[in-house]
């Protein structure tokens, strides 16, 4: 007979997991989803990287040196000269960079500036139509700029160059030539090509800043690349030579970093997702061990210790993790070879990444196991002290007294910190105007008492079951005995309906916070442009003084300008401070929707009454109702308070008054600011508003060059990083709440097994095969509820505290529409995993509820 | 067969447990129940000891606090030797893997391995290497000899049981207790387990405590101890008559 390796307490137990792979499932399915998205995150960094790298167009590949000059000095075009004259070089063109203003338009435009040769191997743009520059007074613009500023082959176009002698500006006008899209920096902004000597004539400068040098391949001796570096620095002193592979591996590297900033941010959610699938792992691997307490008890009874049962389990755990590790590195990494595949269908172009990190892919594999053995520890401890007088007892009970005094007590102690924390900052909570805040602290000490609450949650989570579910389950009871048996069920196994549900509430709390947060930031960002920008040009006299004041009745004129406003402000003093006082309409403001009150009613600004900005608010100590004394100009006007502001006030008023006040107080009926905005969106309707508000301003009539109109849009680019950044996040949140789900999917199958006595029962007293499967699904989207109210208690005050310590001003909006869609979703999805388990305990046969144990 | 008789070398009338006074209370909810109230009681070495009485009579709680499996109250209990009682949870589990035997109810093989791998798990769990020639004559006396590669899922009720049983002798334990061994069992397999029993006894001189309410079980034995109430109301030397089922079987040959 072989040698029975099995007939130990550690081999029973591995031949256990052996005999039902399934369990392995059960127990190793959250731990393979950690691994997998931890594998997937190493291999979409290989992807991106590799990406990055095969579509990175920097300096030409036909660039075989790249000298810098050393000193301040650019290099000269004589050294150039030398330089090209030097044996073994083929080509070597001098590069320049610089920048514009351009005139032609009332509104600020700016070219940025490259010295391009425009043809040939060293070239970094395509010509795409005209003709490349070859003399002076010649430019070539990229499509960007051809966009933007409405350029063609043949459009004149105005720069405006300082004077040698620095203040007089001087006009300096070119024709564009042609078209041109660059390969380096894909048109990221509105620039100008010429080649070097051209453009350097044009921009006064006196040598290069970079000279790139072929050498020829085709030469007959091919020369030595360090001899010809050596020689190229003794024709230009003290400057710096690199090869055109090192460069160009330089820039890459820089390229890579920037994408991979992004996925750091992932990586920290990342760990937060992996802590979700330790608890999953932790309760599964609970219930498993709960089911085979029998056989432990039996192995206790004939004399194993509860050190070696533990070990054992531990073992197992261990087992499993691996098990689970190495299987999702190779899905996670099988996936990753199959991206570049199916992205390039849909167009994206990614490519493959070229080979398996082997020390990641390890790290990850035994990092997972050292998850499984952390989250079996716990587990295996209490399974191992079972009393061996447990396998006499004809039934396992379904649940000890797991809730222990000192666990209810530990878990006060953390819901008192999380208390304490919390309200020390709330009392400490940023004033509007205070600067030296350390807002990085703060929201370490939220996040602090967040984890200390969550804590909390798992510890007294048993105990907040009952109550929670007595509230939520009211309409449920009466949908009939499905519904009943169903609350019941939960009811009935606190603490395994509080182990599922606290990770589905950690999901839930990640997420709705971070929407709560995204809402609040948003409802900020609208506030802040509504504030700083409120409309799309804004015009206003450079010497500070008042407009003419035809001037918003023509450019009202002008069909592609719309919402003209005119407003007027005035120096005031407010006890010793001077302010700013404007009859601007707040209510009038395009983007008005976004100016929002703290206290009072922007509508209620009448006669005698003002509007006053957060800073002057609190200074003054003044909210909506209370009184303020202003004085212009000597005379001391008072005034009722009709709302205050969350944060600044537009175009940096302080206090705002009807027009009819500010009149009488005997302010100039002239404008000093005129606001409009584009009446079309897009690049053709501000092309088109730039040109109305150029006609309208230019000519003597207005003095020319006195009005100065400001365009402040392309802030646009902002917002879309932070909806990348926000969607990401929430992806990898989500992760979490996939790793929830499989906890209740898991949970559900155990327990369906384990309670086929009680659907056996409750199908002899008559209860319908559709009623069991009901009463499970039920019992699972119960979870669900659980883990989303629990979550959402968690999550709307933290995130309150965490907007307001992140921006003073912004309010705090919830986003209840996205909350119950994320909370409804959640339900079906918890409800659809006990879908399979509910199928089969519908089909448990009434005998078995009579039949022998075993 | 006579190499394995008389393991232990002592006068095979010295009793193997000496229990002096065992009270054990527990709590359920708000009353208190008194599940043995002064059970003072030897059990004799190489002897088969039956304990019966009505359910809620304390045998069961008896068996279990004798064995080592619970404690008691107030009492002392001399297990081969050892005072057992105020052992810690180590100490018990190793009484329990040296000196102890066990046939459950309800079987309770480990499903996941063979027949052999189950008889000799308490051997290898404590490290040690199994008696091949023990394991093998065991097998052949109950009858199990074919059955050594297959899963407890591929035996029947009694061959499970004896299985069970051939667990229970294979480390030559002091004691075997055998709690209600009958009770899943048809009366043609239950027979064969208490003849098993029964001829342990005989022919191994082992000791053999068996918790029943099974009056004919009962008879097996060569003393019954009547408890009812927490007490021990009756305690009889009986001819056992299950030697002569036993022989009646024809299962054994026996010493004779």
């Amino acid at each position: 007979m072989r040698n029975p390796w099995r007939a130990t307490v550690l081999g029973s137990q591995v031949a256990e997991l052996l005999r039902r792979p399934g369990r392995f499932a059960a127990t190793g399915l959250s731990l393979l989803i950690a691994a997998f998205v931890v594998f997937g995150t190493v291999t979409a960094q290989q992807i991106i990287t590799a990406t990055v790298v095969e579509n990175f167009r920097g300096t030409p590949e036909a660039v075989s040196l790249v000298v810098e000059p050393g000193g301040g000095e650019g290099i000269g075009e004589d050294r150039l000269r030398e330089i090209r004259a030097t044996p073994g070089v083929t080509e070597a063109v001098g590069r320049l960079d610089g920048g514009t203003p351009l005139d032609g338009s009332a509104v600020e435009r700016y070219l940025a500036l490259s010295a391009d040769p425009g043809t040939g191997a060293l070239a970094e743009v395509r010509l795409i139509e005209g003709t490349y520059p070859s003399g002076p007074g010649r430019l070539a613009v990229d499509t960007r700029a051809a966009r933007e500023y409405d350029l063609a082959p043949g459009s004149p176009l105005t720069l405006l160059r300082p004077a040698p002698d620095g203040e007089i500006t001087r006009r300096v006008t070119v024709r564009v030539s042609g078209i041109v899209r660059s390969t380096a920096t894909n048109d990221a902004e509105p620039t100008g090509y010429a080649p070097a000597p051209q453009l350097g004539k044009l921009l006064g400068a006196s040598g290069y800043s970079r000279v790139d040098i072929r050498t020829g391949a085709a030469a007959a001796a091919p020369a030595d690349p360090a001899r010809l570096a050596e020689r190229i620095r003794q024709t230009v002193p003290g400057a710096r030579v690199r090869s055109g592979d090192e460069v160009r591996q330089e820039e890459a590297r820089q390229a890579v970093a920037e994408a991979k900033d992004t996925l750091e941010l992932v990586d920290v959610f990342l760990a937060v997702a992996v802590g979700a699938a330790v608890l999953v792992a932790t309760s599964t691997f609970r219930i498993v061990f709960a089911r085979r307490v029998r056989q432990l008890a039996l192995l206790r009874a004939i004399g194993a210790t509860p050190r070696r049962l533990a070990a054992a389990l531990v073992t197992e755990g261990a087992v499993v993790g691996l098990l689970a590790g190495a299987t999702g590195v190779s899905a996670a990494w099988g996936c990753g070879l199959l991206v570049p595949a199916v992205a390039g269908r849909f167009g994206h172009d990614l490519s493959v990444p070229s080979h398996l990190p082997p020390a990641e892919a390890v790290l990850t594999v035994l990092g997972t196991g050292l998850l499984a053995v952390l989250a079996v520890l716990a587990p295996s401890l209490t399974a191992s002290r079972v009393s061996p007088l447990q396998a006499l007892r004809s039934a396992a009970s379904g649940e000890g007294p797991a809730n222990g005094i000192g666990r209810t007590l530990l878990g006060l102690l953390c819901a008192a910190g999380a208390a304490l924390l919390a309200w020390r900052q709330y009392t400490a909570l940023p004033r509007p105007g205070d600067t030296d805040y350390d807002r990085f602290a703060a929201l370490t000490v939220v996040v602090l008492s967040g984890g200390l609450a969550f804590l909390a949650l798992i510890a007294l989570g048993p105990r907040l079951v009952r109550p929670v579910l007595s509230a939520v389950a009211v309409p449920l009871r009466r949908t009939g005995a499905a519904g009943r048996l169903a609350v019941a069920g939960v009811g009935g196994a606190p603490g395994r309906a509080a182990s599922v549900s606290v990770v589905v509430a950690l999901g839930v709390c990640l997420v709705g916070s971070t929407l709560t947060c995204l809402a609040s930031l948003n409802a900020y960002e609208r506030y802040r442009q509504a504030v700083e920008a409120p409309a799309d040009f804004r015009l206003y006299a450079r010497d500070g003084g008042t407009l003419d004041r035809s001037l918003a009745a023509d450019l009202a004129s002008h069909p592609g300008l719309v919402d003209v406003t005119a407003f007027r402000t005035a120096e005031v003093v407010e006890s010793t401070r001077s302010a700013t006082v404007s009859d601007l309409d707040l209510t009038a403001v395009r983007s008005g929707v976004g100016l929002t009150a703290r206290t009072g009613s922007l509508d209620r600004l009448g006669p005698a009454h003002v509007v006053v900005d957060a800073d002057h608010a609190h200074r003054l100590g003044v909210r909506a109702g209370d009184r303020v004394t202003l004085t212009f100009e000597g005379r001391p006007v008072r005034l009722t308070v009709a709302a205050t502001l969350p944060g600044a006030g537009p175009y940096g008023g302080d206090f705002f008054v009807p027009a009819g006040d500010l009149t009488r107080m005997g302010a100039d009926a002239a404008p000093t600011a005129v606001t409009a905005d584009a009446s079309e969106d897009g690049a053709q309707g501000r092309i088109r508003a730039r040109r109305a508000i150029t006609e309208t301003l230019t000519g003597p009539r207005r003095g020319e060059g006195r009005v100065i109109a400001e365009d402040p849009a392309g802030q646009g680019g902002e917002q879309d990083d932070l909806r990348t950044m926000a969607t990401t996040v929430i992806m990898v949140l989500g992760l979490t709440v996939l790793v929830a789900v499989v906890g209740v999917a898991t949970t559900a199958s155990l327990t369906v097994v384990e309670r086929t006595r009680e659907f056996g029962l409750l199908r002899a007293l008559g209860l319908g095969g559709a009623a069991v499967h009901r009463m499970v699904t039920l019992e699972c989207a119960l979870y669900g509820v659980l883990g989303g109210v629990l979550g959402l208690a968690l999550a709307l005050p933290y995130s309150w505290l965490v907007v307001r310590v992140a921006e003073t001003g912004a309010p705090f909006s919830v986003p209840a529409g996205q909350l119950a869609a994320v909370l409804t979703v959640l339900v079906l999805v918890t409800a659809a995993a006990g879908m399979a388990p509910a199928l089969r305990a519908s089909r448990t046969s009434p005998t078995v509820a009579v039949a022998g144990s075993d | 067969m006579a190499v394995h008789t008389a393991a232990r070398g002592r006068a095979p009338d010295d009793d193997v447990i000496t229990a002096t006074a065992l009270t054990k209370t527990y709590r359920q909810g708000t009353t208190e129940v008194r599940a043995l109230d002064g059970v003072s009681v030897g059990i004799r070495r190489a002897r088969f000891t039956a304990v019966v009485g009505p359910s809620g009579s304390g045998k069961s709680t008896l068996m279990h606090c004798v064995a080592g499996l619970d404690t008691v109250t107030s009492g002392s209990i001399v297990l081969d030797g050892t005072e057992i009682t105020g052992l810690s949870d180590r100490q018990l589990t190793r009484v329990r893997r040296r000196r102890v035997g066990f046939v459950f109810q309800s079987f309770n093989l480990l499903p996941q391995l063979t027949a052999y791998e189950n008889i000799v798990l308490p051997v290898t769990m404590s490290g040690g290497r199994p008696d091949r020639d023990r394991v093998d004559h065991l097998c052949d006396v109950l009858g199990i000899a074919h059955r050594m590669s297959h899963r407890p899922a591929e035996l029947s009720g009694g061959q499970q049981q004896r299985v069970a049983v051939a667990r229970a002798l294979v480390a030559r334990p002091a004691v075997v207790f055998a709690d209600e061994p009958t009770g899943n069992l048809d009366s043609r397999a239950g027979a064969e387990v208490l003849t098993m029993l029964r001829r342990s006894v005989d022919e191994l001189d082992q000791t053999v405590v068996m918790v029943t309410h099974d009056p004919a079980a009962a008879r097996y034995a060569d003393r019954v101890l009547t408890l009812a109430d927490g007490r021990v109301v009756q305690d009889e030397d009986v001819a056992p008559t299950g030697r002569a089922a036993a022989l009646g079987t024809g299962i054994g040959a026996g010493r004779r």
